[in-house]
């Protein structure tokens, strides 16, 4: 049997493990990182880079470079997220066939799960380098929040890179697996993790070979990036009003402006005080101009602080929802790059009252948990098991536009929960079930699963037919629900988790089409 | 253990209560009695273990004694998998799967009884404490958890683990909450709601069924002003959708009219004793058989006011018993605890205070000692023996001087009181003693 490898695909940076030897091993690049930019490019000449050499030249090559797609996949393009990406992007997005955004490089359209098979296929090339040998199964994360769509999407991808996806994981549940793994003890952790794109926080507690997740929760759009693009706000609204150029029209600028700011962000983590020097930024009839900005923790504190405060309002419900206090944790733990923040650090440390752990390597500790509950899963010895939650409640459209959750958010799967439902009308013959999944209390505000009709209902006054409907989630997260009319057993349902934005006949399209790029790589 | 035990091991059958038992005039402690109130000829000795809320040996040698008794009858266990299901047959074990026939048939056998009561699943104690809850939730996770079995090829097993796995995590969300679990609780525990459940072919969970608040389905048009079950934060919405899980449950859990009615004759039975006990002045037994009554029939408030009533009368009687030395019991800390009971019931008894510092002395609690003589004292301020047990109780306190004021109290009441004027000798011998240091003790 193959071995399982872990790949934590993430919004700016991917990471491959795999148990070898009995431990989990991160697996290098070619370059030799242990990290490789989620970033895919198609150069002047028409040829595909991916990772080390796609970042190498993003700079030169912006507007065929992309990155950060991971914000894209499984949305719709109306949505906010998709319009703000569409701001800052220096690739072009463009509304798909299916109502999804879609990348324009090269003269070609990508979807994003496209995009994500590209980085997944890189992944997977790497660990059978390591290896010397094929590897088929991989466990990926994903963010806490993503839904079911997302993470129908980051499957496709695995599909459409001729993986087989045997799970999808949270990323703070695998932070945790990695922390935890080995430890004999009871005890509740506390996983904070926020790395470039997103932000998410986990509850699990360790006891006995189990790891049950209790509450998981996170924030869309909230990341390193965003903490970026605070001092890429700055900087262009100084150099604006003293030279009166905005630096925004020019996505070359902008970018080599982005890195400078990420660079400049990183260093205030052990610095005081650094500069941004960008010469020949722009020009017009003056000559040429060039950037120099101071900038020091303390304004990186005020620009960002706010953002900061967000993700503690996340860990106060995420703790809410676990029902526990800030004082029963027993450990806290620290992942994903922007975590190295001083103010980030004393954030948490202040909120939980102890300092919080930071493995060593923080940016490789997701994918290390996703390759030891893919060994879990696999191996003869299965002396961990891993109770995870589903991430979003479930539930039905009530006639009067709420919702209805039948499966609240946290509730450990596989799960089985049904709820009984009327009618509002004298004789009403059918009842329409529009099955949603989100937080929000109006319907509309949540994100549609898919719908069916139950018809055939006898005559009867408004109220008493009794209408069962039940949510299943199986064990590998396939949601089917059913609405059973009590009074006939007349039964109607549907099964609607497998819905990415992409057809079955698209992925199966696009995996003949991208396992032929994989030719001229063979040696 | 004698009876009906055969070469078969005890905890194979189903004890089942003999006719005409009520009538035995049997002393149960509460526990006791709610374990016998469970006793209906269905639940098996090995499940009473784990629903009787005290510990297995316990419930073991009550139903021993009470089958020595007469009280209880050992019948067979019913056939596996009760009647209506298809019984785990050994044609269902599948010897190609990569499972062994052990643990097929420990699958099987625990689908079978899926409905048994949240505890019972769990195979915990009804006070059972969260940390067990938790360590018996995870224990059956490992076992019954699909993810255990992933990629083996486990046939129809897959659908039954899933089955049991989701179950036992809703035995446990519900347990595993202190306010569901109190709700849980409260319902009749331990009734198999045998009319009601599906057969575990079937796709609906039992118990996770029923209507509870309703909430009208999307497309009707919206004429009747019906609130949506869900509104509020989060937090409050998965509370309410607890709480009509609940709502469903207590359906689920009514208990089938037939048994209802059996167990209310049962208890009508159980009062009429208590009445014929009571005309015999018999009023423990009366008690005893109120409080099964209750057990039995817990929705008839009039039986609480008479068990309350009987149970006054008992301590009366108790305490006047225990004064005039009458079947008193054998040990000093037994009596103890029947007065201090019957102190309740008449709390400003000098005699009864007295006679509970003079055994609680005995028994060498002296702090109980000093309050219960103190309080005799109080009560009766002319009674030398009052004086002269505090006397002795704060001699043993090492309050020497209070000791001897007592004492002198007692004499100056009483000149011929013999404790009196043996401690206050004894208390004058000493003190020379304890002046040249050392003391004699």
């Amino acid at each position: 049997m193959s071995r399982v490898i872990g790949i934590d695909l993430g919004t700016t940076n991917s990471c491959v493990a795999v148990i070898d030897g009995g431990k989990p091993v991160v697996i290098p690049n070619a370059g030799g990182y242990k990290t490789t930019p989620s970033m895919f490019a198609i150069s002047q000449d028409g040829k595909r880079l991916v990772g080390h050499l796609a970042k190498r030249q993003a700079i030169t090559n912006a507007r065929n470079t992309v990155f950060a797609s991971k914000r894209l996949i499984g949305r719709r393009f109306d949505e906010d997220e998709v319009q703000r990406s569409l701001e800052l992007s220096p690739f072009e997005i463009v509304r798909g066939a299916n109502d999804d955004p879609r990348i324009v490089i090269g003269g070609r359209s990508f979807t994003c799960p496209e995009i994500a098979a590209i980085v997944l296929r890189e992944m997977k090339h790497i660990a059978e380098e390591y290896l010397g040998e094929p590897v088929t199964d991989a466990v990926i994360t994903v963010p806490a929040h993503f839904n079911d769509t997302q993470r129908q999407c980051t499957k496709d991808a695995g599909r459409i890179a001729g993986i087989e996806v045997l799970r999808i994981i949270n990323e703070p549940t695998a932070a945790a697996l990695a922390y935890g793994i080995g430890k004999g003890v009871e005890e509740k952790i506390a996983v904070y993790d926020l790395g470039g794109g997103t932000f998410d926080i986990s509850i699990v507690e360790l006891g006995e070979g189990v790891i049950e997740v209790l509450a998981t929760t996170g924030d869309t759009f909230l990341g390193g990036e965003d903490f970026d693009r605070r001092i890429v706000d700055h900087v262009l609204e100084e150099f604006r009003s003293r030279e009166g150029i905005d630096l925004r029209e020019d996505p070359m600028a902008l970018q080599r402006l982005k890195d400078a700011a990420e660079k400049a962000k990183c260093d205030l983590s052990t610095l005081q005080t650094t500069e941004i020097n960008l010469p020949f930024i722009a020009n017009d009839a003056n000559g040429p101009r060039h950037l120099n900005a101071t900038i020091d923790r303390e304004l990186l504190e005020a620009l960002t602080g706010e953002i900061v405060d967000r993700t503690m309002k996340c860990v106060d419900r995420c703790l809410g929802d676990a029902g526990l206090r800030p004082d029963q944790i027993d450990h806290v733990v620290l992942v994903g790059g922007q975590s190295r923040m001083p103010l980030v650090q004393q954030a948490v440390a202040r909120f939980f009252g102890k300092r919080p752990h930071r493995g060593v390597n923080p940016d490789e500790v997701v994918a290390v948990g996703a390759c030891i509950q893919g060994s879990v899963l696999v191996s003869e010895d299965r002396n961990l098991l891993l109770l995870d939650v589903t991430p979003m409640s479930l539930g039905i459209a009530t006639f009067d536009g709420g919702f209805a959750p039948l499966i609240p958010r946290n509730t450990t799967a596989p799960c089985m929960k049904s709820h009984t439902f009327t009618t509002t009308r004298d004789d009403q013959t059918a009842v329409k079930i529009r099955v949603l999944q989100g937080e929000a209390e109006r319907a509309e505000g949540n994100h549609l699963l898919g719908e069916f009709v139950l018809s055939n209902l006898p005559p009867a006054r408004k109220g008493e037919p009794e209408i069962e409907v039940s949510f299943d989630i199986d064990a590998n997260g396939i949601v089917s629900v059913a609405a059973r009319d009590l009074a006939t057993g007349g039964e109607q349902s549907i099964t609607v988790s497998a819905t990415g934005t992409l057809s079955e006949e698209e992925i199966e399209a696009l995996a003949r089409e991208h396992a032929g790029y994989d030719l001229p790589q063979e040696k | 253990m004698q009876a009906r035990a055969d070469s078969r091991k005890p905890e194979e059958g189903v004890p089942q209560l003999v006719d005409g038992w009520e009538s035995q005039g049997l002393r149960l402690t509460p526990s006791e009695g709610f374990l016998l109130s469970r006793i209906d000829g269905a639940t098996s000795w090995a499940s009473l273990r784990q629903i009787a809320g005290m510990p297995p040996d316990e419930v073991d040698a009550c139903l021993a004694r009470w089958i020595a008794q007469g009280i209880v009858a050992l019948g067979d266990a019913p056939p596996a998998g009760d009647g209506a299901d298809a019984a785990p047959a050994a044609d269902a074990l599948d010897p190609s799967l990569d499972l062994s026939p052990e643990l097929q048939r420990r699958i099987l056998d625990f689908e079978s009884r899926l409905d048994r009561a949240y505890h019972e699943l769990l195979g915990v104690a009804t006070d059972a404490d969260a940390r067990t809850i938790k360590r018996a939730f995870f224990a059956l996770s490992k076992e019954f958890h699909p993810d255990r079995y992933f990629r083996r090829n486990v046939g129809s097993f897959g659908p039954r683990l899933e089955r049991i796995f989701k179950r036992v995590a809703l035995a446990y969300e519900m347990l595993s909450d202190p306010a569901t679990r109190a709700e849980v609780e409260r319902l009749p525990q331990g009734a198999a709601p045998a009319a009601e459940a599906a057969p575990p072919a079937a796709k609906a969970v039992p118990g996770a069924r029923g209507g509870a608040a309703k909430a009208g389905p999307a497309e009707a048009a919206g004429r009747a002003p019906r609130r949506a079950a869900a509104a509020g934060a989060p937090a409050a919405r998965a509370r309410t959708r607890k709480r009509e899980t609940l709502d469903r449950l207590r359906r689920h859990f009514r208990i089938p009219e037939a048994v209802l009615t059996e167990r209310r004759f049962r208890a009508g039975r159980l009062r009429d004793a208590a009445h014929q006990e009571l005309g015999r002045r018999h009023f423990a037994e009366a008690a005893s058989a109120m409080r099964l009554a209750i057990a039995f029939d817990p929705w008839n408030d009039a039986y609480k006011d008479e068990f309350a009533a009987v149970q006054a009368e008992l301590h009366q009687q108790r305490a006047t018993d225990l004064l005039s030395g009458e079947g008193a019991p054998a040990s000093g800390s037994d009596t103890l605890r029947q007065i201090e009971e019957a102190l309740h019931f008449r709390p400003s008894d000098a005699r009864l205070h007295h006679r509970a510092a003079e055994l609680a002395l005995e028994q060498g609690e002296v702090e109980r000692a000093h309050e219960y003589a103190e309080r005799a004292c109080e009560l009766a301020e002319d009674v030398a023996v009052h004086f002269s047990t505090l006397g002795r109780v704060l001699r043993r306190m090492g309050e020497g001087t209070r000791a001897r004021q007592a004492f002198e109290r007692a004499q100056g009441l009483d000149p011929g009181d013999p404790d009196a004027a043996r401690e206050l000798d004894r208390l004058r011998r000493q003190r020379p003693a304890r002046t040249r240091g050392g003391g004699m003790r």
